[in-house]
């Protein structure tokens, strides 16, 4: 077993759980927080997560454009994806309406990050590049795509509990 | 890079994204279950990743005893023998010493580390019996079932912590 086959089989799961943890709630649970929390809505979290690996497979994988911009996904569903960061301002800003044409998009940026993944040799995986510091591009899939998507993906499912659903299944 | 380094990384990442979610916190919030959630209070999804940890990579991988039954049990107020987090096992769950349970969970990641070091590519290759009676990889159960487990249920913790006005998950 190959290390980019651990990879992509974690990606694959976190993207499962997360697509699991958003299903469910009512669009007022989807931008709601909780009182004195510092965390921001479910919603909100989703949208992060997948717009951050439209980032990272951008600006740190080199896999082209956006797929937000360049393939139709901002004219869709107009909504202002900041600059990936959960910022309490961006947040107050963000407005799901239509969570089913979100997931649409979601699941093109899911695609294609396993598609360039499919691509990568061992070597590739000990290329450095820079992201707040140098580190093996396994490391950022690892560290940094893997984890990413499966915190918020956690965090989602935490707030289905919260709401009284079924969170994490295990 | 090999995928056992990989493995490696991430179970390091999930353990001090755990201990980070729960400092700073009270014992009262550490126990405190939502009311009207069915998520359970951050200490019994702490001890249950740590235990779980323990028996799968110990005893189910390893084949040897756990950390727990090596002298833990002796020295915490614990029932570890459940594996899922159910309402009557995590409402019987009380940890009065958090710095006492955090050097458990030490011995276990450093036994877990201890395991990885002795796997090679073609040992995460080898299929491995699972209590249902399926078979999986050793390396998609390590990257899956015990990393993955990991990574998701720190998450949970950093929410909570959230929740309760303190740092969650930083990024």
């Amino acid at each position: 077993m190959q290390a980019i086959d651990v990879l992509r089989g974690q990606l694959r799961q976190a993207h499962d759980v997360l697509e699991f943890a958003i299903e469910g709630f009512t669009h007022e649970q989807l931008h709601a927080t909780f009182p004195n929390s510092t965390l921001q809505a479910p919603g909100v979290i989703y949208l992060h997560a997948v717009t951050c690996e439209d980032f990272y497979l951008s600006e740190n994988l080199n896999t082209g454009p956006l797929i937000y911009t360049s393939q139709g996904w901002a004219e869709k569903l107009g909504i202002d994806i900041g600059n990936g960061y959960l910022t309490p301002e961006w947040c107050a800003t963000v407005r799901i309406d239509n969570l089913p044409l979100l997931r649409e998009y979601a699941q093109a940026v899911y695609a294609a990050s396993d598609a360039h993944l499919a691509t990568l040799t061992p070597e590739d995986l000990d290329q450095m590049l820079d992201f707040y510091g140098e580190m093996r591009l396994g490391d950022f899939i690892g560290r940094i795509m893997v984890w990413h998507i499966s915190e918020h993906g956690g965090e989602v499912a935490a707030y289905k509990g919260l709401y009284g659903m079924q969170g994490l299944p295990y | 890079m090999q995928a056992v380094d990989v493995l490696r990384t991430q179970l390091h990442a999930a353990h001090g994204g755990m201990a980070f979610a729960c400092q700073n916190l009270t014992s009262e919030q550490l126990h405190h279950k939502f009311p009207g959630a069915t998520i359970q209070a951050m200490m019994p999804i702490y001890v249950h990743l740590v235990a779980n940890e323990d028996y799968l990579v110990n005893t189910m991988l390893a084949g040897k005893p756990t950390v727990w039954e090596s002298g833990w049990c002796n020295r915490l107020n614990l029932d570890v023998t459940e594996s899922f987090l159910s309402d009557g096992w995590a409402a019987k769950v009380r940890v009065d010493d958090l710095a006492m349970f955090q050097q458990y969970a030490q011995d276990v990641y450093t036994a877990s580390d201890a395991y990885l070091d002795t796997l090679t590519p073609d040992d995460l290759d080898r299929m491995i019996d699972l209590p249902n009676g399926a078979q999986i990889p050793l390396g998609t159960f390590l990257a899956l079932v015990i990393a993955g487990h990991a990574m998701m249920h720190a998450a949970e913790l950093s929410t909570m912590a959230g929740l309760h006005g303190a740092q969650g998950s930083p990024f």
